[in-house]
């Protein structure tokens, strides 16, 4: 076990260093960062000594490495446009988007894994085909139109939910439930597959011989076996989550990170683009880890292949 | 009968992949026979025509079918040229990720060892990155040309063509022809086209069905962003886009293209569904 | 850190059910525009929101009411000027700041002295360019001394240039440059004012409340603030803030597109008004060939730009009540705005000739920058197409747009201007023709007579030197004016609330009804 967590361990450190370099030069290699920087009212001298003071003029592996060691060391940099320490304003808006994930994510599991459930007891029946069509409608709907159908149906026409902003509970909503349903297809279907292995096998079948009702049977011993890689699919669906947010955000007026970085984009602001797209990429990789070591943990197969 | 014939014969049997398939080739006819199904050119404006509505609604006519839009240009045309940039763009961008994902997946598959790890380590990276935000820094940046976007998002998308081709390719390349044409000295670029190509083609098209809607609907998402499809270019993203504001007052206007996009989406799925039941028969339980 | 500050704001969010409910009864207003506010202080940012915030919680020394325009007593009770560079203004007595300390002459020297400053990296130079030094004289007399003779000063003085106390930059942030160097960042500081309003809170690019100042002096043109809370919130998407006006969520949006305008006055509980504005739309042309040397040098083919465009239709049909062509390179209201000058009317026909006699009888292809209100110049770009120029649009956020300006990257530019809500021409024409980064027309003559009558105080010869600019830039299609920007707003039918066609809005003069 230990030999896997290492392995694993380093694979992600080297995932990280190789995604922060990309980071870093997408934003780099783009424009004029001192222009953008120096903003408003800016004549070229202007830009000159913002090129000096902040060190554009350096070699872009100068650059790089200084940026690095200030992100170790906890300095993510300054947003020009917000003048805030990025370090704050990233923690004014993580709580919103990881919020927004984990109820989306919530929504998703509510709905797929009973659905999963059902249709694995009672396979190929109207239930079953119904849960797939489902399913295949489902991801055919873009998100975007999703959100603002529900926002315009429980917002403006019944009015029973809030429109904008993230102030209570009842905003986030519409939001997980647009952003949540993409990933059930896919959560549903492994639940499905899960559950029927499982009910197919040996001791499965023995205790319902034994006269042990279905239901106890599958939902206690099935679903225990089933979920382990619906867990493992749960934890990457929310790093897709956190990295896809920026339209629903968007639409609903919420101030995320996806909103963040999306405003950034536009207003060149530098720091803040290369941290969030670090963020972003750290948390995915530490919830894909996450996610193998509990598949590691539960199933001992997998450590040894 | 070969594995392809068989298919074949599965696949007509399956109600899904008719459905789909035909959805999917009225699509296909309209974009092809635009100029012909509409008079106007979907670029050109008339101001003072703005907002007509469908001719199902009171002041509508026949004149502009599913009405114009903020600008006077009319609905049908723009909803008609709209489906050659998102078919089109959905194709171009599968063919360059499909290339890459597979060129990746094959290498990957048949050498296994260092190559096999230096590839996962690429696709990993690939899955850490944010998708959206990166094709959006790019594009913000750089500029938003319709070539600049295939571009994007082709070098974006071939993560899973990697993977499915990837293991495709390892399950064969143990079995015993593949090793037995070695043994009998076999060149490489032989096996690999001869041998294992063909054979992955199954799970092959059935990604590639899965990603041709996944980049219409990143385009469609870009769009909708603003940093997508320009004008005087026409997408349904981009109609969804410019339809936004008027979703309280008049939402036959995101309706109209929303839907459209639904279709499209919806009906490749259906195929690629119908495919990959038909390939794999025994994953349908 | 950073983790278990995620975790424990998730928390407290899950448990706060706390949010600004706008409306009468809570006696909360809440106005929402789609601009992320970057600071709040309006020497620091230009942007339209600062300034009406600013209105509601500064003073400045003069004050021009928005209904008659004429300039009142705020913060100054009687001004002269001595001589033609030299303006005494006698202070009111009796003024406390927020933070409680009194006001007097050392605030209003410390201030305008910052800012005046060269290097005090103040946004808009142009409201503080004129003054060499102010000193304080007595208690409650204050001397301006101009570098030269500055008849728009008047206008500078008022709402737009705001009274902070003394000492009120000396905490602002020093913000790390590469290799030890330091800036201060004077933006960041929360601004401390006199005026009817206080600040309550301010959440850079996402809000900021406002709270009834009790203690605001008597006898002020503003009069007592009467709502008890404004609150700003931004809202990105148009469609979300018309959605939060219907439904209450929010009290008053400005930009309702025309085509929506009678759909929701038909809602009832909204009233729904069109005002012109000072803003001008126009295109920048690069006559002088900062970009390189492009058709746009040349003057048939920016005649042939202005003729193939349908200005009447794009302002009637798609700006909406309110709005107008635009004759001049200035805003009608201003002085020394000739508006009597060469017009092109849409003729594309005319256009195509023209450009077949410059060279390009099949057209040809150019970059076109924007940065606002895309549809307008959607409509654009397709009425140049129409007669063969085919443009690649740039749409950016203006951040990202001004340094591309500055470094000679923009050959055709759609740009608005609103002057600040300044009367005067000096601070429109005269910003984009005098040589500055955002001159792409270079014409000495031009910038010579703008500079003249920058500095001549007699308003006739003022008035034919600006005519003389005004004409020259028409006559060279340097750029073309295209509209003046109308606005519709939507507010709470509750709210009693004089729509005033500067574009601002004056919020301390609202009443519940």
């Amino acid at each position: 076990m230990l030999v896997y967590l290492s392995k694993r361990l380093l694979m992600t450190f080297l995932v990280i260093a190789v995604t922060s370099v990309i980071a870093f030069l997408l934003v780099h290699l783009s424009g004029d960062p001192a222009a953008a920087m120096a903003g408003e009212g800016a004549s070229q001298a202007d830009i000159e000594t913002v090129r000096e003071t902040y060190g554009f003029d350096r070699p872009l592996y100068v650059q790089y490495l200084d940026w690095v060691s200030r992100v170790v060391t906890g300095d993510l940099g300054r947003s020009t446009y917000l003048r805030a320490d990025v370090t704050d304003v990233l923690a004014r808006h993580l709580p919103v988007t990881a919020t927004l994930g984990v109820c989306a994510l919530g929504f998703a599991l509510a709905l797929s894994i009973p659905l999963g459930v059902l249709a694995a007891l009672r396979p190929n029946t109207m239930i079953d085909r119904f849960s797939l069509w489902l399913a295949v409608a489902g991801q055919a709907l873009p998100s975007f139109l999703f959100a603002l159908g529900l926002m315009y149906l429980f917002g403006v026409y019944l009015r029973v939910l809030p429109i904008s902003g993230s102030e209570t509970w009842w905003h986030f909503i519409m939001p997980s439930v647009a952003l949540g349903y993409y990933a059930t297809p896919a959560i549903m279907r492994l639940t499905r597959s899960g559950m029927l292995d499982v009910m197919l096998s040996d001791h499965v079948r023995t205790a319902r011989a034994y006269g042990l009702s279905p239901w106890r049977v599958v939902v206690r011993h099935g679903l225990r076996h089933a979920i382990i890689p619906v867990v493992s699919l749960a934890a990457v669906q929310l790093g897709f989550m956190l990295g896809g947010s920026i339209v629903i955000e968007t639409i609903f007026s919420l101030k995320g990170i996806g909103h963040l970085a999306w405003e950034s984009i536009q207003r060149a602001d530098i720091e803040v683009i290369q941290a969030i797209l670090l963020v972003i990429a750290v948390a995915y990789a530490v919830l894909t880890l996450l996610a193998d070591l509990l598949n590691a943990a539960l199933d001992p197969r997998i450590r040894i292949s | 009968m070969s594995p392809g014939r068989v298919a074949l014969r599965r696949a007509i049997r399956h109600g899904g992949f008719w459905i789909g398939g035909t959805i999917i080739f009225v699509i296909v006819l309209m974009a092809i026979f635009a100029p012909l199904l509409t008079p106007y050119d979907p670029s050109v404006q008339s101001l003072s025509e703005g907002f007509v509505p469908p001719v199902w609604a009171e002041a509508g006519s026949w004149e502009h079918p599913l009405g114009t839009d903020n600008l006077g240009r009319d609905y049908f045309a723009r909803l008609l040229y709209g489906a050659r940039i998102s078919l089109g763009l959905g194709l171009l961008t599968v063919i360059i990720s499909g290339t890459i994902g597979t060129a990746m997946g094959i290498t990957a598959g048949y050498w296994g060892g260092w190559p096999d790890m230096i590839i996962n380590f690429f696709i990993t990276v690939r899955l850490t990155l944010p998708v959206v935000l990166v094709a959006l820094v790019v594009v913000a940046l750089i500029g938003s040309s319709l070539w600049l976007l295939i571009l994007v998002i082709g070098l974006l998308l071939w993560d899973r063509f990697a993977i499915v081709v990837r293991s495709a390719t390892q399950q064969l390349a143990q079995r015993e022809y593949i090793t037995s044409a070695r043994a009998i000295g076999s060149s490489t670029p032989r096996i690999l086209f001869r041998e294992i190509l063909p054979n992955i083609t199954g799970p092959l098209v059935v990604v590639t069905s899965i990603e041709i809607a996944h980049a219409i609907l990143l385009e469609a998402a870009l769009s909708f962003l603003g940093l997508g499809v320009q004008p005087p270019d026409v997408s349904w993203g981009l109609m969804v886009a410019e339809a936004k504001a008027q979703l309280l007052f008049r939402p036959w206007m995101i309706a109209i293209p929303g839907a459209a996009l639904v279709l499209l989406i919806f009906a490749i799925n259906l195929v690629g569904d119908a495919l990959r039941d038909v390939t794999t028969p025994e994953g349908k339980a | 850190m950073l983790l278990s500050r995620t975790i424990l704001a998730s928390g407290i969010l899950a448990i706060t059910a706390a949010s600004a409910q706008a409306g009468k009864e809570n006696d909360t207003f809440v106005w929402s525009t789609s601009t992320e506010m970057d600071t709040a202080d309006i020497y620091y940012g230009n942007q339209r929101e600062a300034l009406i915030n600013a209105y509601a919680m500064c003073d400045g020394l003069l004050h021009r009411d928005p209904i008659t325009n004429e300039f009142q007593a705020l913060l100054a009770t009687s001004w002269e000027w001595t001589d033609d560079t030299t303006l005494e203004l006698e202070l009111r007595e009796g003024v406390k700041f927020h933070d409680g300390t009194d006001f007097d002459a050392e605030d209003v020297a410390y201030t305008l002295n910052h800012v005046a400053d060269p290097d005090s990296d103040m946004k808009i130079r142009v409201l503080v360019d004129w003054i060499d030094n102010v000193e304080a004289v007595d208690t409650y007399k204050v001397r301006i001394n101009a570098k030269r003779p500055t008849p728009a000063a008047l206008q500078y003085l008022t709402g737009t240039s705001p009274i902070y106390p003394s000492g009120h930059y000396a905490d602002a942030p020093v913000v790390p440059g590469a290799d030890g160097a330091e800036r201060r960042d004077w933006g960041a500081v929360q601004p401390v004012c006199t005026g009817p309003y206080k600040l309550a809170e301010y959440v850079a690019g996402e809000s900021l409340t406002l709270e009834a100042n009790p203690d605001y002096f008597e006898d002020s043109p503003k009069g007592k603030p009467s709502i008890g809370t404004l609150v700003y919130k931004t809202i990105k998407d148009p469609e979300t803030q018309i959605a939060e006006v219907v439904t209450g969520g929010v009290d008053w949006i400005w930009g309702v597109p025309p085509e929506n305008a009678e759909m929701l006055s038909s809602m009832g509980n909204l009233t729904v008004v069109s005002a012109p504005t000072m803003r001008m739309s126009f295109l920048s042309l690069d006559a002088a060939g900062r970009t390189g040397d492009t058709p746009m040098t040349d003057l048939k083919v920016r005649q042939a730009i202005a003729h193939a465009i349908n200005r009447e239709a794009i302002a009637e049909n798609l700006v909406g009540d309110g709005a107008e062509v635009q004759k001049s390179m200035c805003a009608p209201v201003q002085f020394g705005c000739e508006t009597d000058v060469k017009q092109y009317p849409y003729d594309p026909e005319k256009a195509k000739a023209l450009l077949a006699e410059a060279g390009y009888p099949d057209g040809f292809s150019v970059p076109f920058h924007a940065y606002r209100d895309r549809a307008y110049s959607e409509a654009v770009l397709n009425d140049l197409r129409a007669v063969g120029i085919e443009t690649d649009l740039q749409f950016l956020q203006w951040r990202a747009l001004r340094p591309k300006i500055v470094d000679d990257e923009v050959q055709i530019g759609h740009l608005t201007f609103g002057s600040n809500g300044i009367l005067d021409v000096s601070a429109s024409t005269s910003y984009y023709f005098t040589g500055g980064p955002d001159d792409y027309a270079r014409d000495e003559e031009v910038k010579a007579w703008l500079e003249e009558a920058d500095r001549t105080t007699d308003q006739e010869e003022r008035k034919a030197l600006y005519s003389k600019a005004l004409n020259k830039i028409a006559n060279q299609a340097y750029y073309i004016p295209l509209f003046m920007y109308g606005r519709t707003y939507a507010f709470n039918k509750d709210l009693d609330y004089p729509v005033t066609p500067d574009e601002m809005a004056h919020f301390y003069l609202a009443k519940w009804k």
